[in-house]
């Protein structure tokens, strides 16, 4: 394997394996890509092929978000939250990648393939901090 | 006819004589007296009044030109004393402006002084102010800061020990309403 595929290539390759109703991709393709990764020596490319593929399931109308939290949301706040992404993003379907974090003390973070949702108390303290002259 | 003369002169004398005698005066001696007066008149109108009188004339030249001298020396004396009430009324002139020149120069000398002085003082006061605000302004700042880093570690212990699973998903409703 001598030819080298861009990130482009290979995350729009992941979309394409995607399934639009669930998100979900067949093992068999993520341990074909995991292969080429280690063969092609560029494992260190993964997160950003990984952001490409994220980014390129918005054209298959579906967002990934990672949910970072101290505690798992409760359902009423998730679904709230969901609602408010589809409406913002105009997509039908989110997948939420959930991290629990204790950190971050309370509240929670969403990160999406082009935003940050901050509301952490520890990003609070931060910005209390950031205050300093 | 000089005998006649001289008889005639006897004559008369010898009338006179007797007036003379009379008088206690001796005719003979008194001719006598008369021609040695003559006699010495005459030596003395020949040999002793000129050198006299050259000598009185010498006297008088040197008083004259003592006198013309002491009238030159007078009017030296009165240049002089001219020059001089000149001079000193020039010399008080001068050092009449040299003490208001002194006095103006010592005046400014002073203003100047108490000018710089002055300049002096407002600067230190100003350095002075300069560097109280600035420690002020410090001492506020690191208030300020000690306040929020205060704050800040307070507000991180107290959340972490009191927050909850309810007042968690509290603050996460709420922060998904804010949301647009």
């Amino acid at each position: 394997m001598n030819h080298k595929l861009s990130n482009r290539s290979i995350s729009g390759y992941l979309s394409d394996q995607t399934d639009a109703s669930n998100g979900a991709v067949n093992s068999s393709v993520i341990r074909i890509i995991a292969a080429y990764a280690i063969e092609s020596n560029s494992i260190g490319n993964l997160e950003s092929i990984i952001n490409d593929y994220e980014r390129s399931l918005l054209n298959k109308d579906i967002l990934i978000v990672s949910l970072v939290s101290s505690e798992q949301l409760d359902d009423s706040n998730k679904k709230a939250l969901e609602d408010k992404l589809c409406k913002y993003y105009n997509v039908s379907k989110i997948l939420f990648r959930e991290i629990i974090n204790k950190n971050i003390i309370g509240g929670f973070k969403a990160i999406t393939p082009d935003a940050e949702i901050d509301g952490t108390i520890n990003k609070g303290l931060t910005l209390l901090r950031r205050m300093k002259i | 006819m000089s005998l006649e003369l001289l008889s005639n002169a006897q004559m008369i004398l010898f009338a006179k004589a007797d007036i003379f005698q009379s008088l206690g005066v001796d005719l003979q001696t008194l001719i006598f007296q008369i021609i040695a007066f003559l006699v010495l008149v005459f030596l003395l109108g020949k040999f002793a009044y000129p050198t006299l009188i050259e000598a009185a004339d010498r006297h008088q030249k040197e008083i004259d030109e003592s006198a013309a001298s002491a009238e030159n020396v007078q009017k030296i004396k009165d240049q002089s004393k001219t020059d001089y009430e000149e001079l000193l009324k020039k010399a008080h002139e001068e050092a009449g402006e040299i003490v208001h020149q002194a006095k103006e120069d010592a005046e400014s000398v002073v203003k100047n002084a108490e000018d710089d002085a002055n300049k002096r003082a407002n600067t230190i006061i100003d350095n002075a102010n300069n560097q109280i605000k600035s420690d002020i302004e410090a001492a506020k700042k690191n208030l300020y800061n000690d306040t929020i880093e205060f704050v800040t570690i307070a507000t991180e212990k107290v959340t972490k020990e009191k927050m909850n699973s309810t007042e968690d998903q509290t603050l996460i409703k709420k922060v998904v309403e804010e949301l647009r």
